[in-house]
């Protein structure tokens, strides 16, 4: 592939205690391309996105943003470069309303000092609502929206960020039918729209769907990467998931 | 603008006339009672940024009260610097103490940051008695300048000291609620609602975190000057334990968070300690009682409470609600 990469890990290793959560991980992440990421639960995906995002400092390893060396770089310091995520617990302003969760991400983006109006980016924030589906719940509080809709909230307000690169921190967890196929509409979109994203999902329909090309991790070790459908029928994958795609397939 | 903030702008002109009202009655006890009671007003409101704000539990509070009115003493008698410019020195010397304080404290959150500013408090309670070649330790310091008048003003009167300590207060309330209610307010509360959705929008909560430690421990510094002018004597007592769970106490009974709440606190407070003046040794055991219940059984404060039973029930405005909520 001649495409431009634009985010890197090299030989990223990290270890909590007794368990070593990433060995030496290298991953390359192309401009504009839908990457998904598979594993096993702890096999450690969520350590993967709280290192690239400054949340963690790995032990061992760099990591490179369009040529630029960001490693242990400060969650802020990332979203300024245009790397923003999501969790997979979602987190949302609880006591605040909707529309002030994307408010404050809007903030961010324009400036503390910026002259951009209040209506402004009340403005900005209602467009995002609509694309997240949540326009008729903006004076809610987030604490009291469903676990769908606060999923939808999680991406709104990464999105009000601009995001060069959206990592995606399995966002169909715990969803309906329904629900999951409003998210991977709107990842699509997103997607169309010029965003690099990666996603980390459990849900296999979802990954086949929406990936490009795949990554599968397993006790911290990348076991196949490529084409989607060669990773998943990989025999190592396979073995990795066996377990976990039975349990999916009788529910 | 909405019927809403008209009938709120209504009530504050009609607790500002009743204000500029009092000192008419004439009756110097109120009045003194009433000049502690802004003073206490101010400090309090400066403790809820932090508090209802930052959802910081500060135990050592007072700890900046009293750096801020030993500065402005000092100055003003050991090099005779005039007590006005001692005072916003006073504010600037508390703000250095709140760096000291909040650098090191970062990354504390909860009980490990309570703990860890009541250890604050403790050492600048035991400076001040220690370092008594200049604080005169237990002793405390009298004969304290007054503030000076400007032009006509001569503010060794109570009561023009009355109606300076009122502007001062009204300025700073209004400071607050414009800065609590702007986007580094809201940011504030994102940050206090939650950390790391916080970090993941790009806010860098250390330095929002130390900025805000710096405007409230000046703010706290300010109004310890304008106490020791006032009394005009100081002891390290004004860094006590007790008196910093005094400061907490208004901020909690009033409500945190809701700018006006820690005023009400501190009017209440200060007034019940002058009727339960007996009992002055038992103030610490009162106040620790009255927090307990409070956070027990009226977690929003008398001002949550109030919105709650009356402006709810009139149904009138979800913005209300939603200011005590955040
Ligand atoms: N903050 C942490 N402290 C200790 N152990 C952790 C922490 N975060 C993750 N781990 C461990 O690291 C491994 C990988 O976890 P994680 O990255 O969450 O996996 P995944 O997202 O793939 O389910 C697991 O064994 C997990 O228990
Ligand atoms: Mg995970």
């Amino acid at each position: 592939m001649s495409r431009e990469v634009v985010l890197e890990t090299r030989d990223i290793w990290k270890r909590f205690g007794g368990i070593i959560a990433l060995r030496n991980i290298n991953i390359k992440v192309f401009k504009g391309e839908l990457l998904g990421i598979i594993g096993p639960n702890g096999s450690g995906k969520t350590t993967l996105f709280n290192i690239i995002t400054g949340f963690l400092k790995p032990d061992k390893g760099r990591i490179i943003l369009s040529g630029e060396d960001v490693t242990g770089f400060s969650p802020h310091e990332m979203v300024k470069r245009g790397v923003v995520r999501t969790f997979q617990l979602v987190k949302p302003f609880m006591g605040m309303n909707v529309l002030d969760n994307i408010r404050v991400a809007l903030y961010m983006r324009h400036g503390l000092m910026s002259r951009v109006s209040e209506r402004e980016i009340i403005g900005e924030a209602r467009e995002i609502l609509k694309m997240i589906g949540l326009s008729h719940r903006e004076d809610v509080s987030a604490d009291s929206l469903s676990h769908g809709e606060k999923k939808k909230l999680e991406i709104g307000r990464a999105l009000a960020l601009k995001p060069k690169i959206l990592l995606l921190d399995e966002p169909t967890g715990g969803l309906t039918t329904a629900e999951i196929d409003d998210i991977i509409r709107l990842i699509k979109d997103i997607h169309e729209n010029g965003t690099t994203v990666v996603v980390v999902e459990h849900n296999m329909r979802v990954i086949m769907n929406l990936s490009e090309r795949l990554i599968a991790l397993n006790s911290g070790v990348v076991i196949a990467e490529g084409d989607p459908k060669d990773v998943v029928s990989n025999p190592e994958v396979v073995k990795a998931y066996l377990g976990e795609r039975f349990a999916v397939k009788s529910r | 603008m909405r019927m809403s903030s008209l009938n709120n702008i209504a009530y504050i002109i009609l607790l500002i006339i009743i204000f500029v009202l009092i000192p008419l009655s004439g009756n110097q006890y109120i009045i003194h009672i009433m000049i502690l009671s802004f003073i206490n007003a101010i400090l309090a409101s400066a403790l809820d940024l932090l508090v209802g704000y930052t959802g910081s539990l500060i135990l050592g509070y007072a700890a900046f009260y009293a750096v801020g009115a030993y500065t402005s003493t000092l100055l003003s008698i050991n090099i005779g610097l005039s007590p006005w410019l001692g005072v916003a020195l006073g504010g600037v010397a508390s703000m250095l103490a709140g760096l000291a304080m909040g650098i090191p404290a970062l990354r504390l959150r909860g009980p490990y940051l309570a703990i860890s500013t009541l250890g604050f408090g403790v050492i600048v309670y035991l400076l001040l008695i220690n370092l008594d070649f200049i604080t005169r330790g237990p002793l405390g310091i009298p004969n304290i300048p007054p503030l000076p008048g400007a032009g006509l003003i001569d503010f060794s009167s109570r009561t023009s000291y009355y109606y300076l300590m009122l502007t001062v207060y009204i300025i700073i309330l209004y400071i607050l609620w414009m800065l609590t209610s702007s986007r580094y307010g809201r940011i504030l509360v994102a940050m206090r609602e939650d950390e790391d959705a916080a970090k993941a929008v790009g806010i860098n909560t250390s330095l929002y975190r130390i900025s805000v430690y710096m405007i409230s421990t000046f703010i706290a510094g300010v109004s310890g000057g304008f106490y020791a002018h006032y009394i005009r004597y100081v002891n390290p007592d004004m860094s006590s334990l007790s008196q910093s769970i005094a400061i907490l106490s208004m901020v909690l009974l009033g409500g945190a968070g809701t700018v006006i709440g820690p005023s009400i606190g501190a009017f209440i407070l200060m007034f019940v300690s002058e009727i339960l003046r007996p009992l002055l040794e038992y103030r610490l055991l009162i106040y620790g009682t009255l927090i307990i219940l409070i956070i027990r059984f009226f977690p929003g404060g008398v001002y949550g409470y109030l919105i709650k039973n009356l402006v709810q029930r009139k149904t009138v405005s979800k913005e209300i609600v939603g200011e005590v909520k955040t």
